[in-house]
């Protein structure tokens, strides 16, 4: 029997090749996940641990307050060989060339020579006060070299000039560590002197246990006092929250790919198994019984899995060990630098992939067992049986669609974020199983009716390959079902970003009416020539200048105050909401709430002003919090009564739609880069934020998925192949009758286009539903219930574009193989 | 229908000169048919006949343009087969060729009247409706035209590939043991379709078969035997074509 399996599998092993692809990419997919994430923690251990390798314990303070006494006293105690502290402060750098300044941590160097850890790549460490050493993904970030000068202003608003007198190596400073500077000037810079650790290292033969109480008992209740391995953990265990959250993320997507791959596999055997039906009852008709044949086929699945899984570990080894090079360095050395492999990273994805195969063939087996002894007596004809799908099937697969559907409309009524989350996930599963469930109902009448509505282009081919993809509506469905499940989980993705964003800039829209605001401090004029290069900025949608001037109050005419005039209706165009203006008008003055409660005033009550010609002006006031607006904005004209020499203070600006955010921010940040008392604001940079990282995850959730349509696609080839060899002697009797070498691809390719067009459909329909859903339930309680539901029509065509295309690219190996086969083979008696 | 009537005074349907068909390559190869000459004549009723592996079927397939000889021509109504491209012959065989198989005949998505029509289908000519008519009451076929091929006997489903081969109106009908699956009373019925189809309509049938009964209903029988010619029989009879056989050692 074994003989008779493996003399099958050599037989038939160009037939696995697309199922073992599927368990090939899948499995590498997995792979390279666990790799790169294991890499990746091991690096980060190092990194952070890198500090205190030459530390055995560490007093180690949240408060940023160990004194220069503290440590003195460490030092002095018994059994202490050397303790250091170490400083850490924040300070904002200039760097040569970008606009701007950023905040950035500075790490000081211990004073103890035998406890430093940093480490130089290019020149050395710093040795004096205005010297420090830059980390080296910085270096690379902002193009800074050796003796490069930088301009720091520490938290006291102190600015030092210093120079770069060193690179950092990866790997030898924490994640948020920018800057390394002596102990002195770290200290100098913060705000006093004091260290947020103390390294300590214990003198030779010293009872560690005894000393660390010793300490613990000199410190203080609010310290803490870890060994050098207990502080590495719990700062790996702090960092990694995130790579963890990647990790799941990572692999959720590698186990929807290793999904679809067992999908494909399962098909690919029930095809097979189907093809072998005669032979598999010749060997029950010759006493073979259903364990062995059942035995058998399994054992072809453990063949098949072993040889898939093993090549996919290697295959994902090689792609972490690339996505490893292409990594380095990045991330300030927190990114691995070799690949660091452990057993189970490489043992997971292969039992995976294993048990993925043999769960797939589970099914065909037990079908395979079924075959009556008789099949192989019966004419090839009553071999191509046209299967039904179950009553018990459809009552299934309908009542998981409809619970399903039920849960999750109910996931988006509810306002409890958590129950709303497990109902979306529970009810969007659910009924997405009963698709799939259904789907030997749902595809053949979703190709069936797509058939009917392309009828006319078709011709005989046509009708032919609407016959075919519908005449075993199990394999059809199997062959969509992969498909379906990469085109509903990308438009999932593709409706639901689009529906963040939408929701989001509508919120966005509510809370920051004003995309950008150019404002001169203390009321100042702008420069002509400012106001002119502003306006000309590539991107605005409009600009809107407000006056500032001084006025004085009729009631208190020592006091003044700055008041800014703003044309009503200009304005109101330009807002993306009227919030802030609050219906300006002339004899109203719009008031914030720091200005009001200065001049006592309530909302709705009267504000004498004194005019620039002694006259008064009695303004209704109108209360506005808004953080971007002046803080008392009256009419243009109620202004120039009030104070007619005002100068042009501030300008309002709209970004244009669609525009680059971004590069209209920059375009407009090289406008007021050098004036130094020009500050720009608004929601703009916000939006431009929110946006980008939209885009990035989508960009990045679509790559992901990209890996199980790419497999899903195998599978329809695989499929389209199989049947091809399935029904030689149907092509070529069709030859044979005067169907064209054409004619016949073309009956495979609109075959192939119509399982494609079936599962586009259905995935677009599921996508866009479950992209709905998904949204309001995330967003409900974060939106106070104002999702706005968005489909990206021109992004899901593409996507419906992309996968037919590629539906109509998997006929074409399987066609060339067809019109190979000569006509005379339909005449041939076997 | 035709693509071009054949000329007049050309008595031949179909004919072959110095035939020599090579299967396989050096120590291996097979001469399934080795320098055969013969013509088949217009209006006529051929039978084949020959041992097994004798070359028949491939005499038929290279008639037919479903094979291409290895040197050598054939002559169909007037066009030369090895001078056409792949496109050509298919759409030869589409108008001027009807082929009846031993087995698997019909197409088993399609019904039984779809697989009749199917030729027409392929062409996007419109059928005959008279012909297709008098095509399926004669071969007693009326009211199955609606079954898939699984659904009918053996002996009406060759009966509906009869029908399929005659819908164009072939220059010739090819048929390699069109009764080898039937039972006689059945495999008579389909015989007697052939011959009256030469009789009434003037059809030319060439029938590749291994039974002397079966080859008595037609008007002359070519022997074939090594792949060569080995004589042949006019206006045959089971006991003349039986002997005859016999000679040849089959
Ligand atoms: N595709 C092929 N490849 C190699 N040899 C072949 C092929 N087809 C036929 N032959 C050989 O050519 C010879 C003639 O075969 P053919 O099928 O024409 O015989 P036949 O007279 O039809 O026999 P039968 O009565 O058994 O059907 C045989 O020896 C056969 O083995
Ligand atoms: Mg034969």
């Amino acid at each position: 029997m074994r003989r008779m399996m493996l003399a099958s599998i050599r037989g038939h092993a160009a037939r696995y090749v697309a199922g073992g692809l599927a368990v090939v990419l899948g499995v590498a997919f997995v792979t390279t996940a666990l790799l790169v994430l294991n890499s990746t923690k091991a690096a980060m251990a190092e990194a952070v641990g890198a500090q205190y390798a030459r530390a055995d314990l560490v007093v180690a303070s949240n408060q940023n307050d160990l004194t220069p006494d503290a440590v003195r006293r460490i030092q002095g105690m018994e059994g202490v060989a050397a303790a250091s502290g170490v400083a850490v402060t924040g300070v904002e750098v200039h760097y040569p060339g970008s606009p701007g300044s950023v905040w950035v941590q500075v790490s000081g160097i211990p004073l103890d020579p035998d406890l430093r850890w940093q480490r130089v790549k290019d020149g050395r460490l710093p040795e004096k006060p205005d010297e420090v050493a830059v980390a080296a993904s910085t270096a690379k970030d902002k193009n800074l070299r050796l003796g490069t000068r930088l301009t720091l202003t520490t938290g006291q608003s102190r600015v030092h000039d210093v120079r770069v007198v060193g690179i950092v190596r990866g790997g030898t400073l924490a994640q948020d560590i920018t800057l390394v500077a002596t102990d002195q000037a770290t200290t100098a810079w913060g705000d006093g002197a004091t260290y947020l650790e103390v390294l300590v290292r214990a003198a030779d033969g010293a009872d560690l246990a005894a000393l660390r109480t010793r300490l613990s008992a000199a410190v203080g209740a609010d310290i803490t006092v870890q060994t050098a391995n207990e502080r590495v953990t719990e700062l790996v265990a702090g960092l990694t929250g995130g790579v963890d959250v990647l990790g799941a993320f990572l692999l959720g997507f590698a186990g929807i790919a290793l999904f679809v791959a067992t999908l494909v596999v399962a098909n690919t055997f029930t095809i097979l198994l189907a093809q072998r039906t005669r032979e598999l009852a010749l060997l029950r008709c010759v006493g073979a019984r259903r364990g062995q044949v059942f035995g058998s086929v399994l054992l072809e699945s453990v063949v098949l899995g072993v040889a898939a899984s093993a090549l996919g570990v290697a295959a994902g080894a090689g792609l972490a060990a690339l996505a490893v090079r292409l990594l380095e360095g990045q991330a300030n050395g927190l990114m691995p630098s070799s690949l660091m492999p452990s057993t189970p990273t490489l043992v997971v994805p292969f039992v995976a992939g294993l048990t993925a195969t043999v769960a797939a063939a589970l099914a065909p087996a037990r079908r395979a067992t079924r075959v009556s002894p008789l099949a192989a007596l019966r004419p090839e004809m009553a071999v191509t049986v046209r299967s039904r799908a179950g009553v018990v099937r459809v009552v299934l697969a309908l009542v998981l669609v409809l619970g399903g559907g039920a849960i999750l409309v109910a996931g988006t009524r509810t306002s409890a974020i958590m129950v709303g989350l497990a109902a979306g996930i529970g009810g969007g599963l659910v009924s997405f199983l009963g698709v799939l469930l259904g789907a030997p109902v749902l595809v053949p009448a979703a190709v069936r009716l797509i058939g009917l509505l392309s009828a006319r282009v078709g011709g005989v081919p046509g009708r032919l390959a609407v016959s075919n993809a519908v005449r075993n509506p199990r394999r059809t469905a199997a062959t969509a079902a992969a498909l379906l499940v990469g085109v509903t989980l990308i438009s999932l993705m593709t409706v639901g970003a689009a529906s963040v964003q939408r929701t989001l800039h509508e919120s966005l829209d509510r809370s920051y009416p004003l995309d950008l605001t150019v404002s001169a401090e203390g009321g100042e004029r702008l420069a002509d020539r400012t106001l002119a290069a502003l306006r000309g900025v590539d991107g605005l949608a409009g600009t809107v200048p407000l006056r500032a001037g001084q006025v004085a109050l009729v009631d208190d005419p020592s006091m003044r105050v700055q008041v800014h005039g703003v044309d009503p209706a200009a304005a109101a165009k330009l807002l993306r909401n009227p919030g802030p203006l609050g219906g300006l008008r002339d004899g109203l003055a719009i008031v914030g709430p720091v200005t009001a409660a200065q001049f006592g005033l309530e909302e709705g009550g009267s504000w004498r002003l004194r005019t620039s010609s002694g006259g008064e002006l009695t303004v209704r006031v109108r209360m506005v919090r808004d953080e971007d607006t002046p803080s008392v904005i009256v009419s243009a004209g109620d202004l120039a009564r009030l104070a007619p020499k005002a100068q042009i203070a501030v300008l309002w600006a709209r970004i244009g739609e669609p525009a680059d955010t971004k590069a209209v921010l920059e375009r407009v940040q090289q406008v007021v880069g050098d004036l130094d008392n020009v500050s720009v604001g608004g929601a703009a940079p916000m939006r431009a934020m929110y946006d980008q990282i939209l885009d990035v995850l989508l960009l990045i959730a679509t790559g992901l998925l990209a890996v199980a349509v790419v497999i899903a696609l195998v599978g329809v080839g695989n499929t389209l192949s199989l049947s091809v060899i399935e029904r030689t002697r149907e092509q070529a009797l069709l030859r044979a009758l005067g169907l064209t070498r054409g004619q016949l691809r073309g009956m495979l390719a609109f075959e192939a286009l119509l399982i494609a067009a079936a599962a586009v459909v259905l995935g677009l329909l599921l996508g866009i539903g479950y992209g709905w859903s998904g949204t309001t339930v995330l967003l409900r309680t974060a939106a106070e219930g104002q999702v706005a539901l968005d489909i990206p029509v021109s992004r899901l065509l593409l996507v419906a574009g992309v996968a037919l295309v590629a539906g109509l690219a998997a006929s074409v190996l399987p066609a060339r193989r067809a019109v190979r086969v000569p006509p005379a083979a339909a005449l041939g008696d076997e | 229908m035709h693509a071009a009537a054949p000329p007049v005074n050309v008595q031949s349907a179909v004919s072959a000169v110095n035939l020599v068909k090579v299967y396989g390559q050096g120590a291996t190869s097979v001469r399934a048919l080795d320098n055969v000459t013969v013509s088949l004549e217009a209006g006529q009723f051929t039978a084949i006949m020959g041992p097994s592996g004798s070359g028949k079927s491939t005499l038929m397939h290279c008639l037919a343009g479903l094979d291409s000889a290895t040197s050598g021509d054939v002559l169909l109504g007037g066009t030369n087969l090895t001078e056409l491209s792949d496109k050509q012959l298919t759409v030869l065989r589409r108008e001027r060729v009807g082929f009846v198989f031993q087995s698997f005949n019909l197409m088993p998505t399609l019904t039984a009247r779809q697989n009749i029509l199917l030729p027409l289908d392929l062409a996007g000519t419109r059928p005959d409706r008279q012909w297709v008519d008098s095509l399926v009451e004669v071969l007693g076929l009326a009211d199955r035209l609606a079954h898939r091929p699984a659904e009918l006997s053996g002996g009406q489903q060759q009966r509906v590939a009869v029908a399929r081969a005659l819908v164009t109106r072939p220059d010739v009908v090819f048929a390699d043991e069109p009764t080898g699956n039937l039972d006689s009373r059945t495999g008579a019925e389909v015989l007697d379709f052939l011959r009256r189809s030469v009789r009434e309509f003037g059809q030319t049938v060439v029938m590749v078969t291994h039974d002397p009964v079966a080859a008595s209903y037609a008007d002359r029988v070519v022997l074939l035997a090594d792949g060569r010619l080995a004589g042949e029989i006019q206006q045959p009879t089971p006991d003349t074509v039986l002997s005859a056989m016999r000679e040849l050692g089959a």
